[in-house]
């Protein structure tokens, strides 16, 4: 095998889910515009390029109304799987593991090896970081991405506003206001749901091969296996 | 490797900068 072709099926999870992303972003952004501009039509307003919708507050908050949903969902899956469990559950631990397990379970302290990432061998604030470094980027992400659905959804609701001849809303109204939770809340549900389904649904369903499955033959009751 | 190296710094650097484009941009057309 070449070095590019082993480059490439190492790598496969990474370049296939990004290279889809930016596919179906791309199909986002066409559709988005064709919706936008038939409002547009039907309201008496002017069209707007491909480029001005691509900068729009409009394409903006539809982007960042998903993306915080989704590191929402990672966040809370990665911190709530280190304290609780489902039983028969490949993504769960046993009993014996829940919390943050000790040093030896986790490779820190007298149990580094010199393979260990450099943060994690150093002990102090930066083991303390590294530890919780995925949760953290997560919840920036998911923080990142919610200031982003506001400020942009803020200024999309204002402009519709403004066309129905009322007065604009204040950056706190609308972050207390309907459009703000309605768009949040119809992203959480489905995140919280789909998350559920998964815990619940693989402790008797399977999918050979797949590490989100437990081997076919496990047994339904049995927990931190995965095949 | 490298792929590996490139791809975090993509996936983490690109959603960050989109994200605080999309902030610049709402604060800029209020």
């Amino acid at each position: 095998m070449t070095p590019l072709r082993r480059g490439l099926r190492d790598n496969g999870l990474g370049l296939v889910f990004g290279g889809l992303f930016l596919l179906v972003l791309a199909g986002q952004a066409i559709a988005g515009h064709a919706d936008l501009n038939n409002r547009q039509l039907t309201d008496g307003g002017a069209e707007l390029s491909f480029g001005s919708y691509l900068l729009s507050s409009d394409f903006a908050v539809d982007v960042a109304e998903n993306w915080q949903s989704e590191y929402l969902q990672f966040f809370l899956f990665i911190m709530a799987t280190v304290y609780l469990m489902q039983r028969g559950s490949p993504e769960s631990k046993p009993a014996d593991r829940i919390g943050r397990e000790t040093d030896e379970q986790q490779q820190l302290g007298h149990y580094t090896t010199d393979r260990s990432p450099h943060w994690a061998r150093t002990g102090g604030w930066r083991t303390a970081v590294f530890s919780r470094s995925l949760g953290l980027t997560m919840l920036g992400l998911f923080v990142l991405s919610w200031v982003a659905q506001a400020v942009a959804g803020h200024t999309a609701h204002n402009t519709d506003r403004l066309t129905d001849l009322q007065d604009p809303q204040s950056l706190l109204s609308y972050v207390t206001g309907a459009d703000f939770w309605n768009r949040s809340l119809q992203n959480w549900q489905s995140e919280l749901l789909a998350v559920g389904s998964m815990a619940v649904l693989s402790v008797y369903l399977r999918e050979r091969g797949s590490p989100e499955s437990k081997p076919v033959g496990a047994p339904h009751a049995s927990t931190d296996e995965s095949g | 490797m490298i792929i590996r190296r490139w791809m975090f710094t993509l996936y983490l650097g690109l959603t960050v900068c989109v994200l605080v484009g999309f902030i610049v941009l709402g604060v800029m057309h209020r």
